[in-house]
């Protein structure tokens, strides 16, 4: 198929194009109180887009721009489905406009990583049926606990991308997600998880489920908090769900472009010292772990932060001239790293897997050096404004820590802060990355981030 | 069996491989080779595309971001379900044999209900795209539309450093055929306007937007925005430039109609899809045909709702959408039901099983959900609550079902002082319980007030179906915090 665009294109003089093809195998299971009660196998889906760039000179800024066309459709065997498509994009690059670029070249040698379970890819109907008998069986010895709903999904997705300069790069990937609802059989309270893996045993539901079932006993007798001032203790999968949407956001050179980054130069102070942090594209068996990016451009590790000081952006193809750090492979599709079919998407441009660097202290000690704070296991949704840098959620499942100890379980109330210093009535205040007191050496993964446990103090927290 | 199917052409949806009516005759054969395997089986398919037009001070986009279309079969045995689903509908053979394989089965658990709500069979075909088919204007004059209110906003300050201004347009056709002999098809366009305007001073960047969709034809986008509204919009980000950070504690608050809409689907409504209330995973359990809440607190679901974002011809178990009434007077007085649990519940089905697409799984999901007017006025809900937060501009809700607790953004609120607004902060949490916010419920404003929102909605962390919700200013007690 790639012979027919490139043909067609030639016709309109000298435009860049790619395809991005995917195709989808899903298992899914369902249990509820316990039981399967459905099975869905297999789920298959597929398709294309097709994108032409149309180079058009330079801007109103001096600045070479291009319009950029992309079309999806159902079946690249379709020469029909193709024309249509192509005819889209070669239509649509006349009317957009945005700063131009050039698409990879042939392939050079990828860097090597690993994103597949064999579990998924060789056998995926029969190895769901395993993990679910497994989840009922793990269940089953919580005998105060019930799955009010639960299903467990694999996924193995392949994708293709050429372009006009002779790339042509392949991979296969796999994902296993678990969500649950977990409750007390005699009370209405429950824990809800919800984690997605590249591999079946990084479920880690051996070790998961009896955590997760012993949340669900402690949020039956859960009550919410006091407005007060505590330190906030937050583990790798809750820090997951905020910093890497703010870092991701002021690291890249389109925020840049756009005056948005609170980052305007490199080598500044930005965060504390004790802050390091790289964007990781080729983290074994990271989310946002991939040979290339959706651009074709290989996936690389890139420090942003090094002790609180802002290294490098990070960037895709399109703004990689605006910065000195270059193209760093940063060229991401929407959803790409949730398991799904991203093809229909336009090229952006986002974090890979955020990985920061252990500190110097246990978890264990940071409990123990806590007199008054709030250890959060779960927010209701936490996702921060990228742009303020700001975050406030309503706790879904949290512990008091009391001179030392964890004690009782907390649910209700919102806890609220800042990534970035800010003038309130009473003065400035620090952002929790310049306030931040600990700092972990125990990692664990959440959301394709690599992240410690941090201790940030003096924290908000608004209840009763 | 009401029967108004249109034997027209269908040139305009074909897919690449199957014209609508071809793919009606694959789910009828398939089905039938299923069905006597089985004690119930149907089939959906569903085919999107869409159109977003896109400008801000970097780039100009046109891209269809949403395109996926195939086919889904679904077999019932004995209270347990098989489903397999196909995106490349070009082999018949394969797609038969797979289905017979996944049909030939036999349960693995017990289950309580074995069966489904049986419906009678019907058929229809609509085409629902509005006075002004979006397919009628050529991309470069919606192309121009959006650079038009680009420029709006983006001339209103020079301190207005981006303005992000989308149109998109959605184009769904959905048939559904079941073993019962129903055949359904209908196509819905859905329309939708995103405005952003960003806003920096010193190092700080704010920001506010106006966002709204309908079911319908471009006709929307002249209700949804004009010069005036594009121009608020900038200055509420100047505004927020100077806004502080909202005080903490348990304040009497005043919702705007978008936040009171928020709340009545994601803090109320998730709790009234009746297969979480049969799992056990509802805080309104316990609370059938109790009062709970102030006489005027009516609380519905409306799949008929005229251009309503989540408005529907029939659900995804070939059932007519429903306005159904949740609350009435105060009183819970039903749930929504798909057929699994209208079974379970000795209850009708209410139009409310939805997929996100033939990929997903069929739930009880909302449509349009929305507080029903009242007969305050604005004003007088700011004066009786004296002191408190005003909170507008809704950012987002979260469900809690079982717990029964809410989370509800709003981009920014103001300070009630002596009845009256004072000053701005930005965003803002609300939290508390749900039913402590009802009990409080103060007074709703009038139905000259009532707006809806189109957003979409997750069952759980997936499966996002398009919906919106509705209502007047609302105002009760909660949980305030910084955003």
């Amino acid at each position: 198929m790639a012979q027919v665009v490139s043909s067609a294109v030639r016709e309109e003089g000298s435009l860049q194009w790619d395809i991005y093809s995917q195709s989808a195998t899903d298992t899914e299971v369902h249990i509820r109180e316990n039981a399967i009660e459905s099975i869905r196998s297999p789920i298959r889906s597929q398709g294309y887009a097709l994108r032409v760039i149309r180079s058009k000179g330079d801007g109103e800024d001096g600045k070479p721009i291009c319009g950029i066309g992309i079309s999806p459709g159902n079946l690249l065997e379709d020469q029909r489905d193709v024309s249509r498509a192509l005819a889209f994009a070669l239509s649509a690059s006349k009317m957009t406009s945005a700063p131009d670029y050039l698409l990879p070249s042939e392939k050079k040698s990828l860097p090597s990583v690993k994103i597949s379970d064999p579990k998924i890819t060789s056998d995926q109907y029969s190895s769901a049926r395993d993990l679910a008998e497994k989840v009922v069986t793990l269940l089953d010895r919580e005998k105060d606990i019930r799955a009010t709903f639960c299903k467990v999904r694999l996924t193995e997705i392949k994708t293709t991308l050429e372009n006009c300069n002779g790339l042509r790069s392949d991979k296969s990937e796999t994902f296993a997600a678990f969500e649950a609802g977990l409750s007390p059989k005699t009370t209405l309270a429950e824990y809800w998880p919800m984690t997605l893996t590249r591999r079946i045993e990084d479920l880690d539901l051996e070790q998961n489920i009896p955590k997760w079932a012993r949340f669900a006993r402690d949020s039956a007798k859960a009550k919410p908090p006091k407005t007060e001032k505590r330190s906030l203790i937050l583990p790798p999968g809750v820090l997951s769900e905020i910093a890497p949407p703010v870092v991701g956001f002021h690291a890249s050179s389109s925020a840049l472009k756009r005056g948005l980054s609170k980052w305007q130069n490199t080598g500044i102070k930005v965060w504390s010292d004790k802050v390091s942090i790289s964007d990781d594209g080729l983290l074994d068996y990271g989310l946002g772990t991939s040979p290339f990016d959706d651009e074709g451009t290989a996936q690389q590790r890139t420090k942003v932060i090094t002790r609180g000081e802002f290294s490098s952006y990070i960037s895709n193809a399109m703004y990689a001239s605006f910065v000195s750090s270059g193209n760093t492979g940063n060229g991401i599709k929407p959803y790409r790293s949730g398991g799904v079919l991203c093809y229909s998407r336009d090229v952006d441009l986002d974090s890979t897997n955020i990985v920061m660097e252990a500190g110097d202290s246990s978890y264990e000690e940071m409990i123990k050096g806590t007199s008054r704070g709030l250890l959060v296991e779960q927010f209701s949704w936490m996702f921060p404004d990228p742009i303020t840098g700001t975050f406030g959620a309503e706790i879904r499942h949290a512990y008091l820590v009391e001179n030392g100890e964890i004690t009782d379980p907390i649910k209700g109330g919102v806890v609220n802060g800042s990534f970035f210093d800010s003038e309130s009535g009473t003065g400035t205040e620090r952002g929790v990355f310049n306030s931040l007191d600990l700092i972990s050496r125990e990692r664990g993964s959440g959301r394709g981030s690599l992240l410690p446990y941090v201790r940030f103090p003096d924290i908000r927290i608004s209840g009763e | 069996m009401i029967s108004i199917f249109l034997e027209k052409e269908r040139s305009d949806m074909q897919t690449s491989e199957l014209s609508s009516s071809d793919v009606i005759g694959l789910m009828q054969d398939v089905l039938k080779a299923a069905s006597p395997i089985v004690e119930y089986a149907d089939s959906l398919y569903t085919n999107s595309e869409s159109l977003n037009i896109s400008k801000d001070s970097a780039e100009e986009k046109l891209s269809q971001p949403f395109s996926t279309k195939g086919v889904v079969f679904r077999m019932l045995k004995s209270g347990e379900w098989r489903e397999a689903a196909f995106g490349d509908l070009r082999d018949k053979s394969k797609i038969l044999t797979e289905v017979k394989d996944r049909a030939n089965f036999d349960p693995i658990s017990d289950h309580a209900v074995q069966n489904i709500s049986r419906g009678k069979p019907w058929k229809i075909d609509v085409e629902k795209v509005g006075k002004k088919d979006p397919r009628n204007l050529e991309p470069t004059e919606k192309l121009e539309l959006v650079k038009r209110y680009f420029e709006v906003a983006k001339s209103q300050d020079a301190r207005i450093i981006n303005v992000d201004s989308n149109y998109a347009e959605r184009r769904e056709e959905r048939i559904f055929v079941n073993s019962e002999g129903s055949e359904l098809r209908a196509l819905v366009t859905r329309v939708h306007f995103f405005l952003l305007s960003m806003a920096k001073e010193n190092d700080r960047v704010e920001y506010d937007y106006l966002v709204n969709g309908m079911t319908g034809g471009l006709e929307i986008l002249d209700e949804i925005l004009d010069d005036e509204k594009a121009k608020e919009v900038s200055k509420k980000a100047i505004q927020l430039l100077g806004a502080g950070q909202v005080p903490t504690g348990t304040f009497n608050v005043v919702l705007d109609p978008q936040m009171a809409g928020t709340f009545a689907h994601e803090s109320f409504g998730h709790g009234c899809e009746a297969d979480q209330v049969l799992r056990g995973r509802s805080y309104l359990i316990n609370y059938l045909n109790k009062k709970l809440g102030p006489e005027e607190f009516n609380l519905y679901d409306d799949g008929t709702m005229s251009r309503g974002y989540g408005s529907l011809v029939f659900d995804d178990e070939g059932n007519p959408p429903h306005k159904t009434m949740i609350v009435e007077k105060g009183v819970l007085c039903r749930f929504l039901n798909d057929r699994m649990s209208a079974e379970e519940m000795n209850a009708v089905p209410t139009g409310n099983a939805r997929r996100e697409s033939y990929k997903r799984t069929c739930y009880v999901r909302m449509t349009n959900t929305c507080v029903e007017s009242g007969d305050y006025s604005f004003e007088e809900l700011l004066k009786e609550t004296g002191d408190g937060i005003y909170l507008e501009r809704a950012n987002s809700g979260v469900e809690d079902p079982i717990g029964g607790n809410m989370q509800l953004k709003s981009k920014r609120s103001w300070r009630i002082k002596n009845g009256e607004l004072s000053e701005p902060f930005s965003t803002t949490v609300l939290s508390g319980k749900v039913l402590d916010f009802v009990a409080n419920i103060r007074g709703i404003s009038g139905q000259s007030d009532f707006q809806t929102q189109a957003g979409t909605c997750g069952k759980g962390h997936e499966d996002y179906v398009s919906v919106s919700d509705g209502g007047s200013y609302l105002a009760s007690r909660a949980i305030i915090g910084q955003g």
